[in-house]
């Protein structure tokens, strides 16, 4: 017992630390596996039209999962777990009632069962579905609280996560309107500027003709540069157009545009032809964005830099600001920097690596490789 | 001469807005400042009757210029030209003493009225500014509750008889009676009481 509420203990810490809903559900679906010493376990959240939005198991290889085509219904006895919160054990899974009578094709067949349903707030939002206990004929009564004291966990766990992946969701709305607002203001005051001075040149017209050309070369000068601009800022809420023309020149417009909403000086240098599949391209692009979205807004630096080289099958990209830097082990910082996370977490997806490099006072490089 | 300084961060704003305005038969440009501190110092330096202000702004931004120009040269007129309607900005705009709040889509004309507006001693407001500010005032800020509270106060009566009226503990009066302190922006009862009869809240035979 005492070493089972070990092994629980540190399932349940390992799962708190998870910030996303799919590892927290892979990481539950194991420990129930562990903890109840079943060969296979399975963790189903309903999606509330007779179907599992997950079902996501642990035992199985990929390829029987795969053999086994698409994911059960809730039918049977895992839809029994689905409607009332009660626990069910049993033996033999084929004797009880709710069972079909057959296996669907490439099935395992399977004998004990433990099913555990998942509840929060007094909704049944999940279950944990265990079968063939080794070592033993059947599940132990053992075996079901800890289940259950598992699913009490589980239950938090996946709500939090879900809270977290929403207000992640949210930041990234909010983001969006604060670039929305910049990107407004920057056009106004061209614009304004341009209406102004169509109006000097309307006055200036009986008076000194030649004063009013003067004034209309620089509407033209400026219309056109209003219209870069406009360019610049549509192409910036349409993030469609990285597959038309590809990283690099994506890469080198948002620099453009952080150039003018900032009003600061970004050193851009690409290297090589990068040559990488369109959701490559769009992490990659994300990643930047976000390095020197952090470098402009918190480094206070002289001096941003980004530099994005391909060579052979390896794509970097490096972010570094002369700025004041921080200290990346400090985990309150860390926790703020959002950010930081978030950049980790798509390096993680990409199956790349993301370095960031900082001291208080002396900088920050963000150094990202991908394979091509 | 209407004698105007532009505080504002974007030479391309400032640049129109000074050709044009030169152009007035009635108004003289005599400064230009890129962020606050640079115009309150010009402020003091050229005694500008008019100051266009651009509430984003490096150093000192557009709305702590407007606080300090008020203690320090309370006769300059100011008005705000901004490219943005939202709270944030536009109450403590006004609360600071603009006396104009326009928006960037302006017409060069209507700036100009503006400037002979509120150079006159009036005020000029941007439409959807002004708005914003007749729905704020026409909110009701006190519940219904709170309403009964204050004309009850309005009549003299202390918290322990406007207790025993509508059945609360004195405790509860007593909160009401803060919070609409608070709302009504007064610091004693007397106050509220004199607001209550004026806002017509003390009933007639009372």
């Amino acid at each position: 017992m005492r070493e089972s509420l070990e092994a629980m203990s540190e399932a349940v810490l390992a799962i708190a630390a998870e910030r996303e809903v799919d590892p927290v559900l892979r990481r539950l679906v194991e420990s129930a596996r562990e903890l109840a010493g079943a060969r296979y376990a399975a963790l189903g959240i309903p999606d509330g039209t007779g179907a599992f939005a997950q079902f996501i198991t642990a035992g199985m290889s990929d390829e029987l999962i795969a053999a086994m085509g698409p994911l059960p219904r809730t039918h049977g006895l895992l839809g029994a777990m689905l409607e009332s919160p009660d626990s069910y054990r049993t033996t033999d899974i084929r004797q009880d009632p709710r069972f079909r009578g057959w296996w669907p094709r490439a099935h395992p067949q399977m004998r004990s069962f433990l099913g555990v349903p998942i509840v929060a707030r007094g909704e049944i939002i999940a279950a944990f579905y265990l079968t063939d206990r080794e070592r033993a004929d059947e599940f132990s009564a053992e075996d079901q609280r800890l289940i259950e004291m598992l699913a009490a966990h589980a239950a938090v766990a996946i709500e939090n996560a879900r809270l977290l992946e929403r207000s992640r969701e949210l930041n990234i709305v909010e983001e969006r309107n604060r670039m929305a607002r910049e990107l407004h203001d920057a056009v106004s005051q061209k614009l304004f500027g341009l209406v102004l001075n169509a109006e000097s040149a309307a006055t200036l017209l009986a008076r000194d003709p030649e004063a009013a050309g003067v004034q209309i070369a620089g509407i033209r000068e400026l219309a056109h540069e209003a219209l870069e601009e406009l360019r610049g800022l549509i192409f910036e809420l349409r993030p469609a157009s990285l597959e038309e023309e590809g990283l690099a020149a994506t890469l080198r417009k948002h620099v453009d545009m952080l150039r003018r909403v900032h009003g600061r000086d970004v050193e851009l240098r690409i290297s090589g032809a990068p040559r990488t599949a369109p959701e490559t391209d769009r992490e990659v692009l994300r990643i930047a964005q976000e390095a020197l979205t952090n470098a402009l807004r918190h480094a206070d630096a002289e001096r941003i830099e980004l530099r994005l080289q391909a060579r052979d099958s390896r794509l970097t990209l490096t972010v570094a600001d002369d700025g004041v830097g921080f200290d990346p082990a400090a985990p309150g910082l860390r926790s703020r920097r959002l950010g930081l996370t978030s950049m980790e977490e798509r390096a993680r997806a990409l199956g790349g690596s993301l370095a960031v490099v900082s001291r208080p006072g002396d900088g920050t490089t963000v150094t990202l490789e991908v394979s091509a | 001469m209407i004698r105007v300084l532009i505080a504002d961060d974007h030479a391309v704003v400032r640049q129109g807005l000074r050709t044009f305005l030169d152009l007035q038969e009635d108004i003289e440009v005599i400064g230009e400042a890129g962020d606050g501190e640079e115009a309150l110092a010009l402020v003091e330096q050229l005694a500008p009757d008019v100051v266009l202000i651009d509430l984003v702004m490096p150093r000192v931004d557009g709305i702590e210029a407007l606080r300090r120009l008020r203690e320090r040269a309370p006769a300059v007129r100011a008005i705000v030209l901004s490219s943005f309607v939202d709270d944030d900005r536009l109450f403590p705009a006004v609360r600071a003493g603009a006396a104009g709040y326009l928006l960037k889509d302006v017409q060069p004309q209507e700036l100009v009225e503006a400037i002979r507006t509120v150079h006159g001693g009036g005020a000029l407001l941007h439409p959807q500014v002004a708005a914003r500010l007749l729905q704020d005032m026409a909110e009701d800020p006190l519940t219904p509750r709170e309403h009964e509270v204050l004309g009850l106060i309005g009549r003299g009566m202390p918290n322990k008889l406007i207790a025993r009226e509508l059945s609360l503990s004195e405790k509860t009066v007593k909160a009401h009676v803060s919070s609409i302190l608070a709302k009504l922006g007064v610091t004693d009862r007397t106050q509220a009481a004199l607001y209550a009869v004026r806002e017509g809240l003390v009933g007639p035979g009372s």
